[in-house]
């Protein structure tokens, strides 16, 4: 008995010690090399606008999203091109059912947030992931007109400026440089997300206001896909950066088969590591 | 041939089943004699009140509520057991995550030879925990119970193996990653007799662990599987104790360390030896890279794998843990130093009863980082990082703190306690607030007076002084105790030369509690300052509240 647990044991730990992988460098992945993208030239701007991303937490199986989405195509118009969208469909209500609901829009980083803050319920949504009641990020409809008017009155700390080119349709590479310009002297831990988002997607989702409640050809905006940098992204700055520095990020990514590229576009936002609260964000489409 | 069988059926099944059934009682006697039900409870729960002065918000709900009930049920070798927990709402400064209620803790085991096997949810360390540890601290909120399957096996006395598999809670659900560990431990004591004899023993240990996590990242190369493994080694001659313990983590790109690929590693020596009238403690520590989680996004108090103990000192006035020390898992190097001594009866010094001195000093500063190659930035994500040199201290401090305690009891009536801390907080680094280094010297005077057998009556008096942050307290506290039942207390921490003058305000709080056999009742009422608390260098953020509290505990 004695020696088969000393076996169990060695079993055990053999089995442990090969479940590590250590990887080698070059860490990033040699596809998405940014040596050949270019550094492009950013405008300069002298007037700089706050803006703010909405998360929307969301699923097809969820009767309240749809209407959910008509109050977030509402703020669109009132705040036009300060405010952006990213609908997040992960969770029980973004699940695959059969025989209409297959179109499977969740992916590892929608997953990931969902799980990282919590989301409980659906219809939910964060404006610039900032707590504004000190107890939550994430809020219910009734709630948003509010929160997103209270996102709006946070002070600028940066600005920022996204340019996406070099779209090489064969092996479907693509460059994307961000500028951020520290309006004020910062010592926070920033950090920079690059989510890649795309339209017009097409399949079944329930609403309760439809009748019947199964709507065939519902088209999605905003479908949270994948993110260029990971779910949390990139460190920023961690020292004091000081005011008017300007730096910029410069990724390629290898856009995924199943993503259409005349109707994608990415989302790039820098966010305070501590307090997880977005500073600022920007949007620029594959093609124009 | 008929007849006989009907005898037989008359007199032998009855006689059976009277048999059998006297049999059956017996077991079920002994099961039930066997059977062991024991359980605690705990109920926390404030009614709020907006103040706006100390910034304590509104809370809608009015009053909120933590609370959790363990039932463990034992019978010989066997043993089951489950908590509820109820947060209705999480009470301010506790993660709203945990907003609910259900059973998190539910298990299983039992022992048989050399095996003891725990299904379910189990708790489980390796060594001082730094390449693994589950545990639960309810002041804290913390909890990060395993869900899985738990063995420990004592082949001969003297040897301990330790395995873990499964995953780690997350609020009301499991996170995304799978943990597995294993730890041998074996102790020489118990295999040369000489060692028993002579009092002296050498344990040796070491473990390994590893989480597994499927992630998407377009732009690096993530490991799915990463590992920690260690080793310690414990020394024990009488009065003398050394212990060391040292583990490393091979990549692990993840967001608390800003997805760099630098190996991690952690030391951390313990020495200790008392004697009659004297005792020493010494230990250093040094902490790159060693923040492990079963989820690479996981930040907070939340998924950890590892424990990272803290050297610091843990204080108890007040005003001397405005601010304590939270261990810094991305890189810290350290040490305290520690000495206790005892000025003899009768001496001059000493009196009639002895005064016990307690000598305490420690420092912690970052570690030095290097660039790994010159126009890589420190800390880069999808780099190694950084260079560090091991024994290297890095030029900013985190944190410092010297005090000296005095305890002399001058008749059997009064007892004094004398204390003086001046610490060095770093709040950037600590707490992330940029209000630099703060300064504070801590003055306290604390005086027993036992009146009679079960009565006394304590008064403290603290003072703590700072150029920084709010700037300069005061503290009063009397407690009044009637022994074994009941202890009232009244306490005020004024913050009498806050830079801002409205907020020069009294923070008043009284209490009374009741004690009976194994439970107690506290009520309380009064200010809460906003602050962090910290336990064994894991911290949570205290928000200012104000209201009347109701704590209820009980065991069986």
């Amino acid at each position: 008995m004695k020696k088969l647990s000393i076996f169990i044991v060695i079993g055990f730990v053999f089995i442990i010690y090969f479940s590590c992988n250590k990887i080698d460098p070059p860490y990033m992945k040699t596809t998405v090399d940014t040596a050949g993208c270019p550094t492009p030239t950013f405008p300069v701007k002298t007037t700089h606008h706050k803006t703010v991303l909405i998360e929307e937490y969301t699923g097809h199986l969820c009767i309240n999203c749809p209407a959910a989405a008509i109050l977030i195509n509402g703020f669109k118009q009132t705040y036009g091109d300060s405010l952006f969208v990213i609908a997040i469909h992960a969770g029980g209500f973004a699940e695959p059912q059969t025989p209409n609901y297959t179109l499977d829009l969740r992916c590892t980083v929608g997953n990931d947030l969902n799980t990282h803050f919590n989301i409980q319920a659906n219809p939910a949504a964060s404006f610039n992931r900032k707590s504004y009641s000190g107890d939550k990020i994430s809020y219910t409809t009734s709630e948003w007109e509010t929160k997103i008017s209270q996102a709006f009155q946070v002070g600028k700390k940066i600005d920022m400026q996204m340019i996406v080119s070099g779209y090489n349709a064969i092996t479907r590479k693509v460059c994307i440089a961000v500028q951020t310009q520290y309006l004020q002297t910062l010592s926070d831990t920033l950090k920079l997300c690059v989510y890649i988002i795309e339209d017009s997607l097409i399949g079944y989702q329930k609403n309760k206001d439809a009748s019947p409640e199964d709507v065939p050809n519902y088209v999605f905006n905003h479908v949270l896909r994948e993110s260029v940098n990971g779910t949390m992204g990139d460190l920023l700055s961690n020292t004091q950066i000081q005011q008017n520095t300007i730096k910029i990020s410069k990724y390629a990514t290898i856009l995924n088969s199943n993503i259409n590229p005349a109707r994608c576009h990415f989302i790039a936002f820098i966010y305070n590591f501590k307090t997880e609260e977005i500073l600022q964000c920007v949007e620029a489409k594959l093609l124009n | 041939m008929t007849k006989k069988y009907f005898l037989y059926f008359l007199f032998i099944v009855p006689l059976l089943v009277f048999y059998s059934q006297r049999t059956y009682s017996q077991v079920v006697q002994n099961f039930l004699n066997n059977s062991q039900v024991h359980g605690n409870a705990e109920i926390d729960a404030q009614y709020y009140q907006k103040d706006t002065i100390i910034g304590a918000p509104n809370v809608p709900e009015q009053a909120l509520m933590n609370a959790f009930g363990n039932v463990i049920y034992t019978n010989g070798a066997f043993s089951a057991g489950l908590r509820f927990e109820a947060y209705l709402n999480p009470m301010l400064g506790y993660d709203p995550r945990y907003k609910g209620m259900g059973f998190p803790y539910k298990y299983a085991s039992f022992t048989k030879d050399m095996f003891d096997i725990t299904i379910g949810n189990f708790y489980e360390q390796f060594g001082t925990g730094m390449t693994f540890r589950s545990y639960n601290d309810w002041t804290l909120g913390y909890d990060n119970v395993m869900e899985g399957i738990n063995i420990r096996i004592t082949p001969i006395k003297g040897i301990t193996i330790k395995g873990v598999w499964g995953k780690q809670r997350f609020f009301w659900a499991e996170g995304p990653g799978i943990v597995r560990g294993a730890d041998a431990e074996f102790s020489f004591q118990n295999f040369i007799k000489k060692f028993e004899e002579k009092n002296v023993n050498i344990i040796v240990g070491g473990s390994f662990v590893s989480k597994y996590q499927e992630t998407q990242d377009n732009t690096y190369k993530i490991p799915a599987n990463v590992a920690t493994y260690g080793g310690r080694l414990n020394f024990i001659a009488g009065d003398f104790n050394i212990y060391g313990e040292y583990a490393q983590k091979i990549n692990d790109p993840e967001a608390n360390n800003n997805k760099i690929y630098k190996q991690g590693e952690g030391l951390l020596i313990q020495a200790s030896y008392s004697t009659k009238g004297i005792g020493v403690y010494l230990s250093g520590k040094r902490l790159d890279n060693m923040d492990f989680r079963s989820d690479i996004n996981a930040t907070g108090n939340v998924l950890n794998i590892n424990y990272l103990p803290a050297i610091t000192k843990q204080h108890t006035y007040a005003l001397a843990t405005f601010y304590p020390y939270g261990t810094q898992a991305n890189g810290e190097i350290g040490a305290d130093a520690q000495v206790i001594f005892t000025i003899k009866k009768g001496s001059k010094l000493g009196g009639k009863y002895g005064t016990n001195i307690a000598l305490d000093f420690s420092q912690i500063n970052s570690i030095y980082k290097e660039r790994v190659e010159e126009n890589i930035p420190i800390d880069s994500t999808g780099t190694l990082g950084y260079k560090s040199p091991f024994f290297r201290f890095g030029d900013q401090l985190y944190y410092q703190d010297a005090n000296i305690e005095i305890t002399k009891k001058f008749s059997k009536k009064f007892k004094l306690i004398l204390a003086f801390y001046y610490i060095s907080y770093n709040s950037k680094v600590i707490e992330g607030h940029d209000k630099g280094i703060i300064y504070s010297s801590v003055p306290v005077a604390d005086l027993t007076w036992y009146i009679t057998k079960t009565k006394s009556l304590r008064f403290e008096a603290q003072y703590m002084s700072t150029r920084q942050d709010e700037h300069d307290w005061i503290m009063g506290l009397v407690e009044f105790s009637i022994a074994p039942k009941w202890i009232f207390t009244f306490m005020d921490e004024y913050n009498y030369n806050n830079p801002i003058p409205e907020k020069r305000v009294h923070y008043y709080f009284g209490s009374v509690a009741f004690t009976q056999g194994s439970s107690r009742i506290a009520l309380s009422y009064g200010r809460q300052r906003a602050g962090i608390i910290c336990v064994g260098g894991v911290c949570r953020a205290v928000p200012a509240s104000n209201g009347l509290s109701v704590t209820i505990t009980t065991s069986f």
